[in-house]
C-alpha cells in the first residue's frame, strides 16, 4: 500500500512536469499545425542557462528559471522568424525538418561546447530535502517544479480563456485568413506563440536542474513524451495536454514498478499506440 | 508505346559502369578513405531509394524505416554471431521479417493522418529499440560483436582490401535502383502516385489503396532491411542505438529530401552530397571537437527547407525549366 | 434492358434524410440525367451507386449484380467509372499519367494501357497536354481530364458529375460532344447536371429529384411539362413561358 501511494505520486509530479514541456507544443501545433521538433532541445538549453547560472554566478534555479524562460521565449521566436516563417506552407514536412535540422545544431553545438557529460547543480537551497506523507517520500524539488507546472499551465489556460491576446491566439488557431479580417497580425501571433512555447519548457528547464542532470541528449526523451502528450491530448488544448501528461506520467510510474523499469517508456508508447488506433484525434481532440 | 532511351537511362548506365570499373583501377577503393565514403554513398543512397519507394512515390511519411534497418542488421547478425553460420542466409530472412513486421506495424497506422502517422511511427521505432535492448537473445544493451572472419564473399567479410564491400554496396544500389526504376515504369508505379495524389480518386479508378499501400510498404521495408544486413556486416556489429534509433530513421528522410523526395535520382543526389561532407568533416574537423559533422549536417537541412523543400532535383529542375521550349504548366482559368 | 437498377435507396447523416426511398432504372446504351434543384440530394445518390458512401438502406444492382455498399474500387473494377464534382486531377502526374491510372485497371501491361489511355485521351481533346502537369489545367481541361481517366477503366457504366458546370459555352460544347461520343462507343451513361442547356438535347431519360426524393422519372421533353417538376425545379412563371413559346423548341432552358 505504501508502494502504491509513492508510485502514484510519482506518477503524478512527473505527470504535471510533462504536461508543462507539451503545452508549449501543444499550443504551436494548435495554432500553426506545425511540429516543433527541436522542442526537447529547447528543453536541454534552458536547463543548460540554469546550470551555468548556478555555477557561474551562484543563482539558484528557484530564480532562473525567469532567465531561462525569457531565453528560450526569445530563443523560440528567432526560430520562428528565421525558420518557421520561411518553411511553412512550403510542404508538409518542411517545418518539421527544418527544426529537426535545428535540433541537430542545438544537440550537437552543446555536445562540442560542454561536452557529452552530465552535470547536476550542488548545493541549491532544495537539494535533497523531501517530505514524507502518508507513508510516501516526497522530493522537494520535483515537487516544487510540479506545483509550478500547474502554476504556469493555469495561466496559460487563463491567457488562453480571458484575455483579448487569448482570443486573438484562438481565432488564428481557428482560421487564418478570417483572423486577418478581423484586424489580428497573425504574423505577430505566431511569433508569440513560438515564444510562448518556447518560455514554458524554458521554465521547466531551468527548475528542472535543481534534481534532473544536464546533458546534451536530455532533451531526446522529453520531446517523445511531449509529442505523444500532445497527440493523446488533443492539439491546442490545454487542459487535454495536463490530462494526458497525468496519464503518460502515472503509465510510466507503475510500469516501472511493478513490471520492471527497462519497460516503462515500452509501456508509455504502447498505450499510446493503443489510444491513437482507437481515437485516432487524440483522448479529447475535436 | 516504342521504348525510348532517355536521358535518364544513359546517366543511369553510365553511372553503373564508371561504378563498377573503378575498383579495378590501382587506388580506385581498396583500403583507402574515400573507398569507404564510396561505400556510403553507395549504401545510404540505397537505403533513401527503399524509403523513397513507400515515402516518396506512395506518398505516406515513415519515421519508422530504423525499425526495418534494424531488423535487417540484427538478422544477419544473428546468422553469424548466434547460429555461426553465414549472414547470406540471415539477410533474406531478416528481410522478410521486416516486411512482414511493416504490414503489421502499419496496417493500423495507415488510418492515422498528417502529424499523428508521424508520431505512431516514432513511438514504434522507440517500443522497438527499448525492447531490443532488453532481450538478451540478441545481445540487449551490449549488441552482437562478430568473430573473427576469413576474409571473401563467402562470409561477406573483408578485413583489408574492401573492394568486396564497395561491390557488394554497388549491388545494393544496383538492385534497389533497379527496382525503383521498373517500378516507375509499370503499372505498380502508377498505383502508388496515383495513392499519393489522392487516395479516393485512384479508388474511382479500381486502385485498392490500403493493398497498394501495404505492398508499397513491404517491398521498402524488405529492401531497407537488406541495407541493414550490409550495414552489420560492413561494421563488423550491431546494437540497438546504432541500428534502430530514431536517428537512423531521420537518416533516410534527410537524404531523400535533400536530394529530391519522390523522384527516382534524389536519393543518390542527397547521399552524394550529405555523406561525403559528413565523412570528411568528421575526419578534417575533428580538432574543432565532436559534433562539427551534424552541426553542418543541421544546418544544410535548415537552409534546404527554408530555400527549396524540393531538394537538389528542385533547383534542377527549375533550371531545365527555365531553359526548355515547352511550358511545363499550363495557367490556371 | 436494364444495366443499373436502385431500388428504394435511402440515405442519412444523422438526422439528415439526404435521399429517401428513391428507385429508377438506367437502361444500357442510353444516357440519363439526374436532375433536381440545390440540396435535392444527386451528389450523395452518386456517391451511393459509385461506393464513396454506403447506403442506409436499398440496393443497387449492376447487370443483375448486387453491389450495394462495396468499397468503391470494387465497384470501379465491376464496370462503374465516376467523375467528382469538384474535379480531382493527380496534380503531380501528367495529364496522360492521369488517364494510364485508369486504363491500368484492365490492362496491366503498361503498353496495352498506354494505347488505351491514348485513345481516350484523344476523344477528350486532351492530346495537346499530354505531357502537361494535370494539377496546373484549366478547369475545363481538368473536367475532360476526370471524363477520360474514367473513360479509360473501360466501363459498362460512367457517372458523370456536373461534368459540365462553371464551363465557358465552348467548353461546354465539348464536353456534350465528348459524351455523344461516349454513346457511340456503347457506353452507358449516367449524369447528374445543373445546366438544362448541355443535358436537354442529349438525355434519353431524365430523373427528377427534389428534397431527397424521386419526384418524376420521363423523357426530357415529358419532364418539363411534369407540373410537379416545374413547381419543384423550374418555378411558376418560368414553366409558363416554356409552355407558351411552343414544343418544336430544341432546348429547354437555363437553370
Amino acid at each position: 500500500m505504501d508502494n502504491f501511494l509513492q508510485v502514484l505520486l510519482d506518477g503524478v509530479l512527473n505527470g504535471l512536469v510533462y504536461a508543462l514541456v507539451a503545452a508549449g507544443l501543444s499550443l504551436i501545433w494548435g495554432v500553426m499545425d506545425v511540429i516543433n521538433f527541436a522542442h526537447g532541445e529547447f528543453l536541454m538549453v534552458g536547463m543548460y542557462v540554469s546550470y551555468w547560472l548556478g555555477f557561474i554566478l551562484k543563482i539558484d534555479p528557484l530564480f532562473s528559471w525567469v532567465a531561462a524562460g525569457l531565453f528560450l521565449f526569445i530563443l523560440g521566436a528567432v526560430t520562428y522568424k528565421i525558420i518557421i516563417r520561411n518553411s511553412l506552407g512550403k510542404s508538409g514536412m518542411a517545418p518539421l525538418l527544418a527544426t529537426f535540422g535545428l535540433s541537430m545544431v542545438l544537440k550537437n553545438f552543446c555536445m562540442n561546447r560542454f561536452t557529452p557529460n552530465f552535470r547536476l547543480l550542488s548545493g541549491t537551497i532544495l537539494e535533497g530535502k523531501t517530505l514524507s506523507f502518508g507513508g510516501a517520500i516526497i522530493s522537494v524539488p520535483q515537487l516544487v517544479t510540479a506545483l509550478f507546472a500547474l502554476v504556469v499551465l493555469s495561466l496559460l489556460y487563463w491567457m488562453l480563456k480571458k484575455t483579448r491576446l487569448g482570443w486573438a491566439i484562438q481565432a488564428t488557431a481557428m482560421d487564418k485568413e478570417a483572423a486577418e479580417l478581423m484586424g489580428i497580425k497573425t504574423e505577430n501571433i505566431f511569433l508569440l506563440v513560438f515564444g510562448i512555447g518556447g518560455a514554458c519548457v524554458g521554465i521547466t528547464g531551468g527548475l528542472m536542474t535543481s534534481y534532473l542532470a544536464v546533458y546534451p541528449e536530455v532533451g531526446g526523451l522529453f520531446s517523445l513524451i511531449a509529442f505523444v502528450v500532445v497527440a493523446l491530448g488533443g492539439f491546442g488544448s490545454i487542459p487535454g495536454a495536463l490530462l494526458a501528461a497525468l496519464l503518460i506520467g502515472l503509465v510510466e510510474s507503475f510500469s516501472g514498478f511493478y513490471i520492471a523499469a527497462v519497460v516503462k517508456y515500452v509501456a508509455v508508447f504502447a498505450v499510446y499506440l493503443a489510444v491513437i488506433l482507437l481515437r485516432p484525434r487524440g483522448l479529447f481532440g475535436w | 508505346m516504342t521504348k525510348k532511351t532517355t536521358l535518364s537511362d544513359r546517366l543511369w548506365y553510365l553511372f553503373l559502369a564508371a561504378a563498377l570499373v573503378l575498383p579495378f583501377i590501382p587506388g580506385g577503393i581498396g583500403n583507402s578513405f574515400h573507398g569507404h565514403v564510396l561505400t556510403m554513398v553507395l549504401l545510404y543512397a540505397a537505403m533513401a531509394q527503399a524509403w523513397n519507394i513507400i515515402s516518396g512515390y506512395c506518398g505516406q511519411t515513415s519515421f519508422g524505416h530504423a525499425v526495418f534497418f534494424g531488423i535487417g542488421a540484427y538478422g544477419a547478425a544473428m546468422a553469424v554471431v548466434q547460429f555461426n553460420t553465414l549472414p547470406w542466409y540471415g539477410a533474406p530472412v531478416g528481410a522478410v521479417v521486416a516486411a512482414v513486421t511493416s504490414v503489421l506495424i502499419s496496417a493500423p497506422c495507415f488510418k492515422l493522418k498528417g502529424h499523428y502517422f508521424a508520431i505512431a511511427t516514432f513511438a514504434i521505432v522507440e517500443i522497438f529499440s527499448r525492447l531490443f535492448m532488453i532481450w538478451d537473445w540478441v545481445g540487449g544493451a551490449i549488441g552482437l560483436d562478430y568473430p573473427i572472419l576469413d576474409d571473401g564473399w563467402r562470409n561477406f567479410s573483408w578485413s583489408s582490401d574492401k573492394n568486396g564491400y564497395y561491390l557488394g554496396a554497388l549491388a545494393l544500389f544496383t538492385l534497389i535502383f533497379g527496382v525503383v526504376r521498373w517500378i516507375e515504369s509499370h503499372r505498380m508505379g502508377y498505383y502508388f502516385r496515383a495513392v499519393r495524389e489522392g487516395q479516393e480518386t485512384a479508388e474511382s479508378l479500381g486502385v485498392h489503396s490500403t493493398a497498394v499501400k501495404l505492398s508499397a510498404m513491404a517491398l521498402s521495408a524488405g529492401l531497407t532491411a537488406l541495407c541493414g544486413a550490409f550495414f552489420a556486416q560492413y561494421n563488423y556489429r550491431v546494437d540497438p542505438p546504432m541500428v534502430m534509433s530514431l536517428d537512423i530513421s531521420m537518416k533516410f528522410l534527410l537524404i531523400t529530401i535533400l536530394g529530391g523526395l519522390g523522384t527516382f535520382w534524389g536519393p543518390l543526389l542527397g547521399a552524394a552530397v550529405l555523406i561525403p561532407l559528413q565523412e570528411y568533416t568528421r575526419a578534417y574537423l575533428s580538432h574543432l571537437g565532436s559534433g562539427v559533422d551534424l552541426i553542418i549536417f543541421g544546418i544544410i537541412i535548415i537552409l534546404t527547407m527554408i530555400k527549396q523543400p524540393m531538394g537538389i532535383m528542385g533547383i534542377i529542375r527549375g533550371v531545365t525549366r527555365r531553359t526548355s521550349t515547352v511550358p511545363a504548366k499550363e495557367g490556371d482559368a | 434492358m436494364t444495366l443499373l437498377e436502385v431500388r428504394n435507396l435511402t440515405k442519412t447523416f444523422g438526422a439528415l434524410m439526404a435521399n429517401s426511398e428513391v428507385s429508377f432504372d438506367v437502361e444500357r446504351g442510353s444516357i440519363v440525367g439526374l436532375i433536381g434543384p440545390n440540396g435535392a440530394g444527386k451528389t450523395t445518390l452518386f456517391n451511393c451507386v459509385a461506393g464513396l458512401y454506403k447506403p442506409t438502406s436499398g440496393t443497387v444492382t449492376l447487370d443483375g449484380e448486387d453491389i450495394t455498399g462495396l468499397p468503391s474500387w470494387k465497384i470501379a473494377r465491376l464496370g462503374v467509372a465516376r467523375t467528382f464534382q469538384v474535379v480531382r486531377p493527380l496534380k503531380e502526374m501528367t495529364v496522360f499519367e492521369n488517364i494510364l491510372v485508369g486504363a491500368h485497371m484492365r490492362h496491366r501491361e503498361t503498353a496495352k494501357a498506354a494505347e488505351i489511355a491514348t485513345r481516350c485521351m484523344e476523344l477528350c481533346f486532351l492530346s495537346s497536354y499530354r505531357d502537361h502537369l494535370s494539377g496546373g489545367l484549366t478547369i475545363g481541361n481538368k473536367k475532360r481530364l476526370e471524363v477520360a481517366r474514367a473513360l479509360a477503366t473501360e466501363p459498362k457504366l460512367i457517372l458523370l458529375d456536373e461534368a459540365v458546370a462553371g464551363l465557358t459555352s465552348t467548353e461546354v460544347k465539348e464536353m456534350v460532344e465528348v459524351i455523344r461520343r461516349m454513346k457511340d462507343e456503347g457506353i452507358t451513361v449516367l449524369m447528374v447536371e445543373h445546366i438544362m442547356e448541355a443535358i436537354m438535347p442529349i438525355a434519353d431519360k431524365l430523373v427528377v429529384l427534389n428534397s431527397g426524393v424521386k419526384i418524376c422519372e420521363d423523357a426530357p421533353r415529358a419532364v418539363v411539362q411534369n407540373p410537379e417538376v416545374i413547381r419543384a425545379y423550374f418555378g411558376e412563371k418560368y414553366s409558363r413561358r416554356l409552355r407558351t413559346e411552343g414544343k418544336e423548341d430544341d432546348h429547354g432552358c437555363d437553370a
